[in-house]
C-alpha cells in the first residue's frame, strides 16, 4: 500500500526522533549522506516496538517500508547492492531544524563557495553595463541577490547550528561528573566534538566574516559585497545599492554571533587540550618510570631497587630532602617564664637536698660516735691487759675475783664488773700454775651491778 | 613580625617531615587558607628564611605550599623524593588507564575512592612499587608516604585528593615532559 507524501511526512514528523537519530549516525559516520538500510530498519524496529496497538504497528510498517518512502519522493537513493538509502536533502534539513543542535555547520569548502560566488557577482558585475532595463544587468541582479539571500540564509544557518552545538556539548562538559566512568566517556568525546567544529567550523566562519582577510585570490565575501554596493551606487542606483549593503550588513551581524560562541567554545577547546597534555605527559612520564624500571630485569630481582638518583625521578627532585627529622628537637620555644620555673625547681629542690644532706650527716655521726665507743674499749682493753701483766699476786691468795676486782677498782679509771672478767681473762693467759675453784658461791657488788661466782685459789707461785 | 604560636607549629610540622599547604580541606567540603602558609609567606624573605638557614635548613616556598629540607645531603635525601613520585605516578597513570580525566585526583570534592586505587595496584605497577622500596599495599603507602605528608587528604567521602604540593609535582611532569 503506498502512503502520500504528505501523510508520510507528517507520521515521520510525529515519529522525529527516529531520524532524529539517523542524523546523529550520520554525523557521526561523517561519510556522506547514506544511511545502510540494517541502521534504519532497526530504528523503525525499535519504534514500532514501543507501540502496543497492533494496527498501529502495521500502519507504521507500511509507512516506514523504504518502497513507499521511495514512492513518496522521500528517498533520492536506493542502492541495493549496498544496501544503502539516501534521503532526500530537504527531509534531512527539516529534521535538523527541528533541533538547532543537529543543524549543519559549514565547511570551509561551503564558505569558500558563498565567498567565490560574491567575487563572481561583482566581477560579472563590472563586466556588464549598469543600466536597469538592460536585460543582461537585470537578470545579473536577480543572480546577484539570490546569492546574497543564499549567503545569508547560509551564515544564519550556520550560526544557529554552531550556537545549539555549542550549548548541547557545554552541557554535557558542565554536567561531568568525574567519579562516573560514563559520563566521563561522553565528556572526553564531547570535548573532541568540540575541538572539531572549533577549528573547522567556528574560525573559517570567523574568517569568511572578516572583511580584512588576507586571501591568496580574490576578495573577502564582505568585501566583494561592498564593492558590487559601490558599483551599483556610482552608477546611479543608489536604492539598489542601500539593498546590497542592508544585506551586507545582515551577513556581517553574526560576526558577533560566532566571536560570543568562539570565546564559549575556546575556553573547552584550552580544557580538551590542557587534558590531552596532561595525558601525554603522564603516559611519557610512567613510560620512563616502567622503562628504568625494566632495566632491572636482569634475571634474578631479588634485591633490585632503582636508584633515586636517577634521572627518570627529575620532577620528584623539588621533593628532595623532604623527610622526618630524626632527633629531639634542639630549640624550645615553648611558652615558658623560665625564671618562675626555676624558682619552683628551687623550691621543691631545696628542701629535699636539705633533708639528704641531714641525713647524710646524721649517718656520718652515728658512725662516727660508734668508732670512738669501740675505739675506747679497745683502748680500755689494752689498759686492763697491761695491768694485769704488771700485777703481783700472792701464791696462796684463796679468791682470786676478788683479789683482781680490789686491783683494778684501783687502778683502771671507770671500772666496772664487766672488766673484772676481762682481767682474769689476761691473769689465766698470764700465769702457768693451775687455778682451782672453791666449793662456794661468792657474791661481789659493785655499782648496781653484782658477780656471783664460784672462788679461784691460785695453786703455787705465780710465775709469768 | 614572627607570630609564635604559629611559628612554633610551623617547625613541628617541618620537623616531621611535612608540607605545609596553602589551602586546607574543611570537614564541610570547602577549602580554608592554612594561617601557617600565611604566616610563611608573609615573613618569608624578612625572618623565616635566615632562621632556618641559620638551623641548617632550606626553606622551600612554592606557590601553594611550603616545606623544609636539611642542608646536608645524606643518602636518603633523594629516598623520600623518589617514593612520592612513584606513587603519585603509580595512581595518576592508573587512573588514566581505567578511563578517568586526571582532574579526578585533584578536584576536592570527587577523588579517588579505595576500590580505585585497588584496581590501579596491577601486577607490573605493583613491581615498580617493590622496585622503589614500597613494600606495603599501595592504600598503606598511600597513606604514609601522601597523606602524612600533606601531599594528599582524604576527602569527606574518603576518597585521596592531591593537596597543592601533590598537585605541585604534576605541574612539574606537565611542564618538563
Amino acid at each position: 500500500m503506498i502512503v502520500s507524501t504528505d501523510k508520510t511526512l507528517i507520521v515521520m514528523i510525529e515519529h522525529k526522533q527516529v531520524f532524529l537519530d539517523l542524523i546523529d549516525y550520520l554525523d557521526e559516520q561523517e561519510e556522506g549522506e547514506e544511511i545502510p538500510i540494517s541502521v534504519y530498519y532497526n530504528r523503525v524496529r525499535r519504534l514500532i516496538g514501543s507501540i502496543s496497538e497492533e494496527r498501529d504497528q502495521k500502519r507504521l510498517s507500511q509507512i516506514f517500508d523504504i518502497d513507499n518512502l521511495q514512492q513518496a519522493g522521500l528517498l533520492i537513493d536506493h542502492d541495493r547492492h549496498r544496501a544503502v538509502i539516501s534521503f532526500a536533502s530537504f527531509v534531512i534539513d527539516m529534521f535538523r531544524h527541528f533541533d538547532s543542535g543537529r543543524l549543519r555547520e559549514l565547511s570551509s569548502e561551503q564558505l569558500e563557495v558563498l565567498r567565490t560566488d560574491q567575487n563572481l557577482s561583482l566581477e560579472r558585475l563590472k563586466e556588464c553595463r549598469i543600466f536597469p532595463g538592460d536585460e543582461q544587468f537585470d537578470d545579473l541582479l536577480v543572480v546577484i541577490f539570490e546569492r546574497l539571500r543564499n549567503a545569508q540564509a547560509r551564515i544564519k544557518q550556520n550560526v544557529s547550528s554552531l550556537q545549539g552545538q555549542a550549548e548541547r556539548l557545554s552541557k554535557i562538559v558542565e554536567e561531568h561528573n568525574l567519579d562516573d566512568l560514563e559520563q566521563t566517556r561522553k565528556t572526553q568525546k564531547a570535548l573532541e566534538e568540540i575541538n572539531r567544529i572549533y577549528q573547522k567550523h567556528v574560525l573559517p566562519t570567523l574568517q569568511f566574516l572578516n572583511e580584512r582577510e588576507n586571501l591568496k585570490l580574490g576578495l573577502p565575501a564582505l568585501t566583494a559585497v561592498e564593492e558590487i554596493a559601490s558599483e551599483l551606487e556610482n552608477a546611479g542606483l543608489p536604492g539598489i545599492s542601500q539593498r546590497v549593503l542592508f544585506a551586507k550588513n545582515s551577513i556581517r551581524s553574526y560576526a558577533k554571533d560566532v566571536e560570543t560562541i568562539r570565546k564559549t567554545l575556546e575556553r573547552y577547546v584550552r580544557q580538551s587540550n590542557r587534558q590531552r597534555h596532561q595525558y601525554d605527559c603522564i603516559e611519557t612520564a610512567f613510560n620512563q618510570l616502567r622503562d628504568e624500571f625494566q632495566l632491572l630485569h636482569d634475571g634474578k630481582l631479588n634485591n633490585k631497587y632503582l636508584d633515586s638518583e636517577a634521572e627518570v625521578f627529575r620532577a620528584g627532585r623539588i621533593f628532595s630532602g623532604l623527610k622526618k627529622q630524626r632527633f629531639e628537637a634542639k630549640l624550645d620555644w615553648h611558652d615558658i617564664d623560665h625564671a618562675q620555673c626555676f624558682d619552683e625547681h628551687l623550691r621543691v629542690e631545696l628542701p629535699k637536698l636539705k633533708d639528704k644532706q641531714r641525713n647524710a650527716l646524721a649517718k656520718f655521726s652515728d658512725e662516727d660516735t660508734s668508732d670512738l665507743k669501740e675505739r675506747t674499749l679497745m683502748l680500755k682493753k689494752r689498759k686492763i691487759q697491761s695491768l694485769m701483766g704488771d700485777c703481783d699476786i700472792s701464791a696462796s691468795h684463796e679468791d682470786i675475783h676478788q683479789y683482781v676486782h680490789e686491783y683494778l677498782q684501783d687502778k683502771l679509771e671507770q671500772y666496772s664488773l664487766g672488766d673484772l672478767l676481762e682481767g682474769l681473762s689476761w691473769l689465766r693467759s698470764r700465769i702457768s700454775a693451775p687455778l682451782r675453784p672453791e666449793f662456794e658461791l661468792n657474791t661481789i657488788t659493785y655499782n648496781g651491778l653484782c658477780l656471783e661466782y664460784f672462788p679461784l685459789a691460785l695453786e703455787g707461785e705465780c710465775s709469768d | 613580625m614572627i607570630d609564635k604560636e604559629l611559628s612554633q607549629q610551623i617547625y613541628r610540622e617541618f620537623m616531621n617531615g611535612r608540607v605545609i599547604n596553602e589551602l586546607v580541606y574543611q570537614k564541610d567540603g570547602s577549602m580554608q587558607p592554612d594561617a601557617r602558609y600565611e604566616e610563611l609567606f608573609n615573613n618569608y624573605d624578612s625572618d623565616y628564611r635566615e632562621l632556618y638557614e641559620n638551623i641548617g635548613y632550606e626553606l622551600i616556598l612554592k606557590d601553594g605550599f611550603a616545606f623544609s629540607r636539611s642542608l646536608d645531603e645524606d643518602d636518603s635525601y633523594s629516598d623520600v623524593a623518589m617514593k612520592i613520585q612513584s606513587l603519585l605516578m603509580i595512581i595518576a597513570r592508573g587512573i588514566q588507564e581505567l578511563g578517568y580525566d586526571f582532574e579526578l585526583l585533584t578536584t576536592h570534592d570527587a577523588g579517588v575512592s579505595d576500590h580505585l586505587l585497588e584496581q590501579v595496584e596491577t601486577g607490573e605497577k605493583r613491581d615498580i612499587l617493590l622496585a622503589c622500596g614500597l613494600k606495603k599495599s599501595l592504600i598503606d603507602e598511600v597513606k604514609n608516604g601522601l597523606e602524612t605528608r600533606n601531599i594528599a587528604y582524604r576527602n569527606a567521602k574518603g576518597k585521596l585528593v592531591l593537596t597543592a604540593a601533590g598537585q605541585g609535582f604534576f605541574d612539574e611532569v606537565f611542564g618538563d615532559v
